[in-house]
């Protein structure tokens, strides 16, 4: 094998291990924030279909780029509009972080039905109507990340 | 000395496994309603979650004060406060049967609970409510004319499961009880 080869081979690896490397630490890293996943379903012709799965770490990014790349008085005018709300917000965040696993709310009726649910960290809210299902999920940490921007 | 040590050791375990046992705990609220579009709802949340949030509404300055209203005529904390004291002391009895035309409310006191039983004489209402005294001790232990909700939620969670309020309204029955299952049954 000549010179050229071996270089070329230990570069192909070197990209292999790059990509590789970081597509396993992108999938560990969504695998352990977690994924906000909202559906909606709307039957008809004019119905709305929605799948928007994001990971949570988007989210953190998001929160993290708008702290750099919103105005200051923006964000300062944001946080004295939200400041009332935010120890409930804190306060709520907490204590959906720490709720154990269940149905929380479960309402059926004959036109719809609403469940809220904790499984596995996460929080999932389903509504099933006659013009609309609707599906939202997202990790019991997103709140307190989002709490936790509002009062930086 | 044995006795004395098993003794101390389950004394220990009971002090030990209170507040866990106060944290497991879920409060339950069935709602079933026949007529109409014949709904069903319920809610399960921990006993903790809900000591948890309540202080929200203090914050948020919903609860500086309350006082309750029946009908027209409004009865102060401070009156409530008296009644409790008086009721505490008391064997078990009935305080107080009120029967109108339409309907019956009674009053009484057994065991370690208030309760209170409505009935409408035209089939209409019925409310029974098996409030544990320590509840509305705590309750009424905030000063003035204030109503101390957190205190209650935590003597709720020490005093452990059971029934709170049923409600019978024609076709409608609510149910709000204690235990320490996740899922309402």
């Amino acid at each position: 094998m000549g010179r050229l080869a071996r270089i070329s081979i230990a570069l192909f690896l070197a990209v292999t291990v790059f990509f590789a490397g970081t597509g396993i630490a992108l999938a560990a890293t969504v695998m352990t924030s977690g994924v906000v996943t909202v559906r909606v379903d709307q039957p008809g012709p004019d119905g709305v279909d929605l799948y928007l799965p994001v990971p949570a770490v988007l989210i953190d990014l998001g929160l993290g780029i708008a702290q750099i790349a919103m105005p200051a008085e923006e964000i300062a005018r944001v946080r004295a509009d939200i400041a009332p709300y935010q120890p409930m917000l804190r306060t709520l965040a907490q204590e959906l972080e720490r709720c154990p696993d269940a149905v929380l709310v479960d309402m059926v009726s004959d036109q719809e039905s609403v469940q809220v649910t904790k499984k596995d960290r996460t929080f999932l809210v389903v509504v099933d109507a006659e013009d609309a299902h609707v599906r939202i999920a997202f990790p019991d940490r997103t709140v307190a990340k989002v709490a936790r921007f509002l009062e930086l | 000395m044995k006795l004395r040590h098993t003794l101390a050791l389950a004394l220990l375990t009971l002090l030990l496994a209170l507040p866990a046992a106060a944290q497991d705990l879920w409060i339950h609220v069935k709602v079933h309603e026949e007529g109409g579009e014949n709904t069903r709802v319920t809610v399960n949340l921990p006993v903790s979650f809900i000591e948890g949030v309540l202080p929200m509404l203090e914050e948020s300055g919903h609860m500086e004060g309350a006082r309750i209203e029946l009908d027209d005529s409004d009865i102060s904390v401070s009156d409530l406060r008296r009644v409790l004291e008086s009721l505490k002391g008391s064997p078990d009895a009935t305080f107080a049967e009120v029967e109108t035309d339409t309907e019956t409310i009674i009053f009484y006191k057994q065991g370690d609970y208030l309760q209170v039983e409505t009935e409408e004489s035209t089939g209409g209402t019925e409310v029974t409510a098996h409030l544990p005294i320590a509840v509305l001790d705590a309750l009424l232990s905030a000063p003035g004319e204030q109503i101390d909700l957190q205190a209650g939620i935590r003597a709720l969670a020490a005093h452990g499961p059971g029934d709170l309020v049923t409600v019978r309204d024609g076709e409608t029955s609510v149910r709000v009880w204690i235990d320490e299952y996740a899922e309402a049954e």
